[in-house]
C-alpha cells in the first residue's frame, strides 16, 4: 500500500470564482463606463485609461517579480491592477495632462499597493488614494472638464493639462439646472466616467448579481446619505431643497461611483454584514460632514481612504460584539 | 405530513449559489441497479469508529456470503465484519487505509459460487423489543454509512438514554457528484421508512423525520407511498418529511440542528442532548431493515461511481471489493489520467494504489476527477471562506495564525472545530489550501483524545478475549443475556463513560 500517512488533499474542484475571475468582473463592469466616457470626451480620455491602466499593470508587475512571494506563482495575472488603473482613470477630468495622471499611479502603485506587501495586501484602495494625492497635488491640474461632444480629436490636454484647449472649462457643470435625463445619461462636464449614472448603477448590479461585490456597505452609504442629505444641502447653501436636489445629488456627486467600485471591495472594506453597515454608515457621515468644507473628490474620497483604515478593526469589533451576544444568550440557556 | 417551509443553516450568500451541488449530481435512476461480483475482496477489520474487530477465519478456509469473518473483542467498541461474496481466504496481513487506519485486513479470493448463509432468510417472529433490535443491529455490523462510522445499535442507545423524540433521517445527500444514498431511497424507500419505524420504536422516539433537499422532490412520492403502508406496522410513529435547501454540508448534524431547532451547537454537544433527536442516514435505516427483516449483515452497499469524467451511475457493491474492480463497471473511467477519489470530491481521500484500496462500509462515492490546476494567487483578503464556512470559523485568519507559528491563537479562534468539510478551500478565489492546513491542526487536537481511547489497532487479541460470537445466525435475544452485559458492557466514547 501507498497510503504513507493521513493527508488532506481535498477538495478535488474549485468554484469558478478565482481571483482573476472577480477582478475581470469588475473590469466588465467597468467598461460601459470607458466607453460612454471616450464617446463623449474624445481620444484623449482613451489614452488617459490605456495610460494609467498600462502603467498600474506594468508597475505591480515589475514588483511582483522583484519581490518573490512565498508560494505565489510569480508570473500569475490577476488582473487588479488593470482594474485599480481604470477606477482611477474614470474619476479623473477628461483634461489631465499625463504627467498628472502618471504621479497618482506612482502614488497608488508604490505607496499604496507595493509598500503593504503587493496585491491583495493594500489596506487601502490604490485607486482611491491616488486620485486624492493628485487632487491635494495639483489643485488647478485638476479642473480640466470639457463639454461632452466637443473637442474629441483634440489631444493638446494631454501634454498641458486644463490649459490645452479652449474647450476646456475649469469647473464642472452646475448640475443642479439639469434634468434627470441628462443627470441620468451623464451628457454634463464631469469626470471622464463618473456622470453617467445609469451605467453605474448598472455596472453595480451586475456586480452584485456576479457576487464578486459586497452589497451591504454601498446600500448602507447611499441609504445614511440620503438621510443626511438636509445637513448637506445647509452645508451648500443649496437654495432647491426636497427630492429633487437630493436625486440630483446622488445622481451627480459621484457617490454612487464610490458605492459600486469603492465601498464593495473585498479586500479594503469589512467582510462581515455588520462590519459592511457600519463602515458604510460611517463613510457616509464623514462625506456629510466634509461636503462643502473640502473639495468635493476630497469630500468623497477622504472617507472611503478612513474606512479602509478602520476595516480591519471595524471587522473585529462587529465580529467580537457578534460573539459576546452569543455568549449571553447560551448563558441564558444554561441557566434557565 | 406538513411540507412547504425550506429548511438551512444560515450562512453566506453567493451570487451563483456555488455550495448547491445538485447540478453536479445528476440523478438518473437506472433500470435495475448493477450488482458487482469482484474476483475478491479486502475485508478491513476496522471500518467504524472504535476499536479493530478480530479475525475469526484463517487462511484457506471457505467462507459464504453472510458470513462473520471478524468479530469485536470482548468488551470494545467495535463492530463485526462479514463477507460479501463466497470463497477462499488467501490471507489476513495489516493494511493502511486512506484515511490512516491501520487493520489488519482479510483477504478473501471469489470463488463466484455466491453460496449464502443459511441464517440470511425472511425473519418469522418480528415481535421483538428494543433489545433484540440492537442486538440484531450490532451483530449486523451496521455503523452510520453517511461516513459517520458510529456503531448504530450505540447510537440507538444513546437516542434511548437521552429520551429522544424524534429520529431524524438524512436524505441529504449534498455532495457534488454523489446520489447513492438518494438512489437507496429511490430504489428501497419501503426498507428505509421500516428501518427507521423499527430505529424509532427502539430508541423511544415517537416521531420519525426525513430530511430531503427541495431539488430531489421526484424521491417524494415513492416516499409517501411508503410511509403510508408502514403507518399500518407503526401506528404509534408519526412520520413527517422536511424538505432543505440544497447546500453541502447541510447533512451534518451540528447543521442540521440549527437549521431545524435553531440550536448552535458546540463541538462536544449531541443532537441527543440539547435538541432530543438523533440522525441516521438513510443508507443506515435500510441496512438496519435489511438485517431485521431478512437477517442480512452489512456486507455490501451502494456506492457512487462519479465525476467529471465519468457518466456517473450507481452499483450495488460487496464491502471490500477494490475500487479497481468498481472502477471497471464505469467504463474508461479507469483510464483517466485525473486523480481517483475515495469518497466524494470536497472531503475524500486521493489514491494511488486502486488494487489494494477496498471500497468499506463507510464509502459512498468514488470520484474521477480531470485533472484541475487551480491559480495560487495572493489572499486577496475577500473573507468568502468566513462567509460560507458552515461552523461559523474565519479560515483565512486561522490559516494565518499556523502560517506564522502562533496555534494558541488559531485554537483560540476555533481552529480546533474544524469540520473538514472543503468549503474554505473550494471557495478561496485565491486557490490557497485552507482545509488541507487547518484541518491537519483540527485533527492533531482529536487525536490525543481519540488514541487513548480508540484507535488502539494494533493492539493483539488472544482469542478468549473474543467477545460472544457476533453473528446474525447467531444472535437470540434471552433475559440472562442481560446480567452477561454488565461484564462485556463497553464504555461509548462520547457519552462520558456511560456503559452499554
Amino acid at each position: 500500500m501507498s497510503h504513507k500517512k493521513r493527508s488532506y488533499q481535498a477538495p478535488f474542484i474549485h468554484t469558478v470564482m478565482t481571483a482573476p475571475y472577480i477582478y475581470l468582473t469588475h473590469i466588465a463592469a467597468l467598461l460601459p463606463c470607458v466607453v460612454t466616457g471616450i464617446i463623449f470626451y474624445g481620444i484623449s480620455t482613451l489614452v488617459l485609461i490605456v495610460l494609467c491602466a498600462g502603467s498600474f499593470m506594468i508597475l505591480d508587475y515589475a514588483f511582483g517579480r522583484m519581490v518573490r512571494r512565498d508560494g505565489i506563482d510569480r508570473n500569475y495575472t490577476d488582473f487588479s491592477s488593470i482594474e485599480a488603473g481604470v477606477i482611477y482613470a474614470l474619476m479623473l477630468p477628461p483634461g489631465t495632462s499625463v504627467i498628472v495622471a502618471l504621479t497618482g499611479v506612482l502614488f497608488g502603485s508604490f505607496v499604496v499597493k507595493q509598500f503593504f506587501g503587493g496585491s491583495g495586501n493594500n489596506i487601502l484602495n490604490p485607486a482611491c488614494v491616488a486620485r486624492l494625492c493628485i487632487e491635494l497635488l495639483f489643485p488647478t491640474g485638476m479642473a480640466g472638464y470639457k463639454t461632452p461632444m466637443s473637442s474629441w480629436f483634440d489631444v493638446s490636454t494631454l501634454v498641458r493639462g486644463a490649459a490645452g484647449s479652449p474647450d476646456v472649462i475649469v469647473s464642472r457643470d452646475d448640475t443642479s439646472v439639469l434634468y434627470f435625463v441628462e443627470l441620468l445619461t451623464g451628457n454634463y462636464a464631469g469626470a471622464i466616467g463618473m456622470t453617467c449614472a445609469l451605467l453605474i448603477i448598472g455596472a453595480g448590479v451586475y456586480q452584485a448579481l456576479k457576487g464578486t461585490i459586497r452589497i451591504y456597505a454601498p446600500l448602507a452609504y447611499l441609504m445614511t446619505l440620503a438621510l443626511l442629505f438636509p445637513i448637506i444641502s445647509a452645508n451648500l447653501d443649496l437654495q432647491i431643497t426636497g427630492f429633487r436636489s437630493l436625486g440630483v445629488f446622488i445622481l451627480s456627486s459621484g457617490c454612487l461611483y464610490v458605492a459600486c467600485y469603492m465601498l464593495g471591495d473585498f479586500t479594503t472594506m469589512p467582510s462581515r454584514i455588520w462590519g459592511g453597515i457600519v463602515a458604510g454608515v460611517m463613510c457616509a457621515v464623514m462625506t456629510t460632514i466634509l461636503y462643502g468644507r473640502v473639495p468635493d473628490t476630497c469630500a468623497l474620497l477622504a472617507p472611503v481612504m478612513a474606512t479602509n483604515f478602520m476595516a480591519f478593526e471595524i471587522d473585529f469589533f462587529t465580529k467580537t460584539i457578534a460573539r459576546r451576544g452569543k455568549s449571553r444568550q447560551r448563558e441564558v440557556e444554561y441557566r434557565g | 405530513m406538513t411540507r412547504g417551509r425550506r429548511y438551512t443553516y444560515h450562512k453566506g450568500f453567493i451570487a451563483d449559489n456555488a455550495l448547491d451541488f445538485s447540478k453536479r449530481s445528476s440523478f438518473i435512476k437506472e433500470i435495475l441497479l448493477e450488482r458487482v461480483n469482484p474476483t475478491r475482496i479486502i475485508l478491513p477489520c476496522k471500518q467504524h469508529y472504535g476499536v479493530s474487530a478480530v479475525p475469526v477465519v484463517r487462511p484457506g478456509d471457505q467462507v459464504k456470503v453472510g458470513q462473520c469473518v471478524a468479530v469485536p473483542p470482548k468488551g470494545k467498541f467495535s463492530l463485526a465484519v462479514h463477507s460479501g461474496i463466497s470463497g477462499v481466504v488467501k490471507e489476513i496481513k495489516e493494511i493502511r487505509l486512506p484515511n490512516g487506519i491501520v487493520c489488519p485486513a482479510i483477504h478473501i479470493e471469489n470463488d463466484m459460487k455466491m453460496q449464502r448463509v443459511d441464517s440470511i432468510r425472511h425473519r418469522e417472529n418480528m415481535n421483538l423489543t428494543a433489545e433484540d433490535v440492537m442486538g440484531i443491529i450490532s451483530n449486523a455490523g451496521i455503523c452510520g454509512m453517511g461516513g459517520e462510522g458510529i456503531p448504530t445499535a450505540a447510537k440507538i442507545y444513546r437516542a434511548k438514554s437521552h429520551n429522544v423524540n424524534e429520529l431524524l433521517v438524512n436524505c441529504l445527500q449534498s455532495e457534488p457528484y454523489a446520489t447513492s444514498d438518494l438512489m437507496v431511497l429511490s430504489e428501497y424507500p419501503g426498507y428505509v421508512v421500516m428501518g427507521a419505524g423499527a430505529c424509532a420504536r427502539a430508541a423511544g422516539a415517537s416521531k420519525v423525520v426525513f430530511l430531503i433537499s427541495e431539488k430531489r422532490s421526484m424521491l417524494m412520492s415513492g416516499l409517501e407511498n411508503a410511509i403510508q403502508n408502514a403507518g399500518r406496522d407503526f401506528a404509534d410513529i408519526s412520520f413527517e418529511v422536511k424538505l432543505f435547501r440544497e447546500r453541502f454540508p447541510q447533512g451534518y448534524f451540528r447543521l442540521v440542528a440549527e437549521a431545524l431547532y435553531n440550536v448552535k451547537l458546540d463541538p462536544e454537544d449531541t443532537l441527543e442532548e440539547k435538541c432530543g433527536a438523533v440522525l441516521f442516514n438513510c443508507s443506515t435505516m435500510c441496512a438496519c431493515w435489511e438485517a431485521i427483516s431478512e437477517n442480512i449483515p452489512l456486507m455490501s452497499r451502494v456506492v457512487s461511481i462519479t465525476g467529471d469524467v465519468t457518466n456517473g451511475h450507481n452499483v450495488i457493491v460487496p464491502v471490500g471489493t477494490p475500487v479497481s474492480e468498481v472502477l471497471a463497471t464505469g467504463g474508461r473511467a479507469d483510464d483517466v489520467a485525473g486523480p481517483v477519489v475515495w469518497g466524494n470530491a470536497l472531503t475524500g481521500i486521493a489514491i494511488e494504489d486502486k488494487e489494494n484500496t477496498p471500497i468499506i462500509k463507510l464509502t459512498s462515492a468514488i470520484t474521477v476527477i480531470r485533472k484541475q490546476e487551480q491559480p495560487r494567487t495572493p489572499c486577496i483578503h475577500c473573507g468568502l471562506c468566513a462567509q460560507n464556512c458552515p461552523v461559523g470559523l474565519s479560515p483565512h485568519i486561522i490559516y494565518e495564525m499556523l502560517k506564522q507559528g502562533m496555534p494558541k491563537k488559531a485554537e483560540e479562534e476555533g481552529g480546533r472545530n474544524c469540520i473538514s468539510c472543503g468549503i474554505c478551500s473550494y471557495i478561496c478565489p485565491a486557490g490557497i489550501r485552507l482545509t488541507q492546513r487547518i484541518a491537519t491542526f483540527a485533527s492533531e487536537g482529536r487525536i490525543i483524545g481519540e488514541n487513548s481511547l480508540l484507535h488502539n489497532t494494533r493492539v493483539q487479541y488472544n482469542i478468549d478475549e473474543i467477545g460472544d460470537l457476533s453473528l446474525l445466525e447467531g444472535y437470540v435475544s434471552e433475559s440472562e443475556e442481560e446480567e452477561k452485559e454488565d461484564k462485556d458492557a463497553i464504555v461509548l466514547p462520547f457519552d462520558g463513560g456511560k456503559k452499554v
